[in-house]
């Protein structure tokens, strides 16, 4: 990639923040006037956490799609599609209700668990360099059964309350956080990306197939283990505290190999920029709801990017066919 | 010089146990039927996937080398000539660097395989032949001691089979030591100075190519007959 897209990158990276620390900013300058502590405490403590975890988790979906993709050598495979976020939903609900450990270690801990356990079970299934046929199949028996059984972890919630607040933070929201939850997400998150960036040129080499990956002095089958823990840290602390949300783990894989001339490794830190950026810019897009309504963030990224997804598929069908 | 020493190389099912040893500035064909284990020798030489035994190039285990150095030591191509993305195929050949950037060297590679006219296209929009010459341009890049080439004439027209022989003799005349399975028989006996012949797993003829490739041994491993003068005959 060259100079001129990352500093494109990084300014619309830098204006996505911007973006989400001040809009919508109707009465924000009136606010400033007439009541400068409380315009702080706003920015600090509502808007400045929220910014943090829309850059953060969008980053960690994007960089995390990117390794996933590289490693399966497959352009659908991503943290949604194959189980993972929905691994680490169920495991955060689970340890939430069922184990009654509902603290904020407690449900990063369920999510790490969950992410992994979907990410090994999707391993063990498709095996290792899968086609896309038995990928998305086994993704798709992953999701349902973490969905479902989600969906009977909600059935047993205690209390009509304790259902409406697991509701809405399955839809995914990052609204009402802490700058310590925030600062939660940021450590493990950070630390899994930096590693997996790291991991680029192997993942690169794998675009040659693993014999030829392994012979040039890779070892395969660490960087599978390596780049399964560090998704499952990174994505499973990401959902335990903001919820689940689809597409973008797809999406900005594919826009960054656009620019690393489909390098699947070298696609990670863009793939990250971009991911953060789409995430921040729905979390914007949702604040211009109609009053009084909240439209739940993983809703709009799905709704944004399913279509997105078919068309993909699209293309790929017209490939094959050709 | 012997560069590569392999010792107690096995594969459960596929390889018996096996010992060879590969010498600087030799080309040695493999040859054998379907299923003689060229393949699992091949990837148990560069330490690759499952199965026993160790490497040693010059005198340092291949499993201790860090990727850049045994980038310049050795190199596999493997027999699928599949790539997963439409990566352009100057840039394929120049992950065989192991991490360098050298765009001359990919260049002068591509040049010598005859594939440098497609040196900016996309490896999902080449024909199978053109995608065969550009994965051995990445074996070929780093200018590695020793080469192991599963099938490099596979896919390629007589003429850029030849070539692609006269290529190999190249890296052999700068003193690269190159193991390459093959089939066609008449090139192994044209273009060898070693014939390996394997046979369920293990190697049963190992020499110059009059000495390996001869009649008998051959219609005993193949099934069928083989003269020099003629090549396979019904019998």
């Amino acid at each position: 990639m060259n100079r001129v897209w990352w500093l494109l990158l990084t300014f619309a990276f830098a204006s996505a923040a911007a973006a989400s620390l001040m809009l919508p900013a109707a009465g924000l300058g009136a606010l400033y006037r007439s009541d400068p502590d409380l315009f702080a405490t706003i920015l600090t403590e509502v808007r400045l956490p929220r910014m943090l975890l829309a850059l953060l988790y969008g980053a960690m979906l994007g960089g995390s799609g990117a390794a996933i993709q590289a490693l399966f050598a497959n352009p659908l495979a991503s943290p949604d599609i194959t189980g993972t976020t929905g691994g680490a939903a169920l495991g955060a609900v689970i340890s939430a209700y069922l184990i009654g450990f509902a603290g904020p270690l407690g449900l990063a801990a369920g999510g790490v668990t969950g992410a992994a356990l979907a990410l090994l079970l999707l391993l063990g299934l498709a095996g290792r360099q899968s086609d896309s046929a038995t990928l998305l199949l086994a993704g798709v028996a992953i999701s349902a059964l973490a969905g479902a059984a989600t969906a009977l972890a909600l059935a047993l919630a205690p209390s009509p309350f304790a259902f409406y607040e697991a509701y809405d933070w399955l839809m995914g929201s990052l609204v009402d956080r802490s700058l310590a939850q925030a600062a939660m997400v940021a450590v493990p998150v950070l630390g899994a990306l930096l590693f997996l960036a790291f991991r680029a040129h192997a993942l690169d080499s794998l675009a040659l197939g693993e014999a030829a990956a392994e012979a040039m002095g890779h070892r395969v089958t660490r960087l599978r283990r390596e780049v399964v823990i560090a998704t499952a840290v990174g994505v499973g602390m990401a959902v335990a505290v903001c919820g689940a949300v689809g597409f973008i783990g797809l999406v900005a894989p594919i826009f960054a190999r656009r620019l690393t001339r489909a390098h699947p490794g070298r696609a990670i830190l863009p793939a990250a920029l971009i991911g953060a950026i789409l995430l921040c810019l729905a979390d914007v897009l949702v604040r211009f709801a109609p009053a009084g309504r909240q439209f739940p963030i993983g809703v709009v990224t799905a709704l944004l990017g399913a279509p997105f997804f078919l068309a993909l598929v699209l293309r790929m069908r017209l490939e094959w066919r050709a | 010089m012997t560069v590569l020493t392999a010792r107690g190389l096995a594969l459960q099912g596929r390889l018996a146990p096996t010992n060879l040893d590969l010498e600087a500035g030799t080309l040695t064909l493999l040859v054998g039927p379907n299923g003689a284990g060229k393949t699992s020798l091949i990837h148990r030489l560069a330490g690759v996937g499952e199965g026993s035994g160790t490497t040693l190039i010059g005198d340092i285990p291949l499993a201790d080398m860090p990727p850049a150095i045994r980038a310049r030591r050795i190199a596999l191509l493997p027999a699928s000539r599949e790539v997963a993305w439409p990566l352009m195929a100057r840039d394929l050949v120049a992950l065989g660097l192991g991490g360098r950037a050298d765009s001359e060297a990919v260049a002068e590679t591509l040049r010598s395989l005859d594939a440098f006219q497609f040196a900016d296209r996309r490896m999902d929009r080449l024909s199978t032949g053109e995608r065969a010459r550009v994965l051995l341009a990445r074996a070929l890049v780093a200018r590695p001691d020793v080469l192991l080439l599963d099938e490099p004439a596979a896919h390629l027209d007589p003429a850029r089979q030849i070539g692609m022989i006269a290529r190999l003799r190249e890296e052999v005349q700068r003193g690269a030591a190159v193991l390459a399975s093959i089939h066609d028989l008449a090139l192994a006996r044209s273009f060898a100075d070693r014939v390996l012949v394997m046979r369920e797993g293990r190697i049963v003829a190992d020499g110059a190519p009059d000495s390996a490739l001869v009649p008998e041994l051959l219609r005993s491993v193949f099934g069928v007959a083989w003269q020099p003068a003629t090549g396979w005959v019904l019998a």
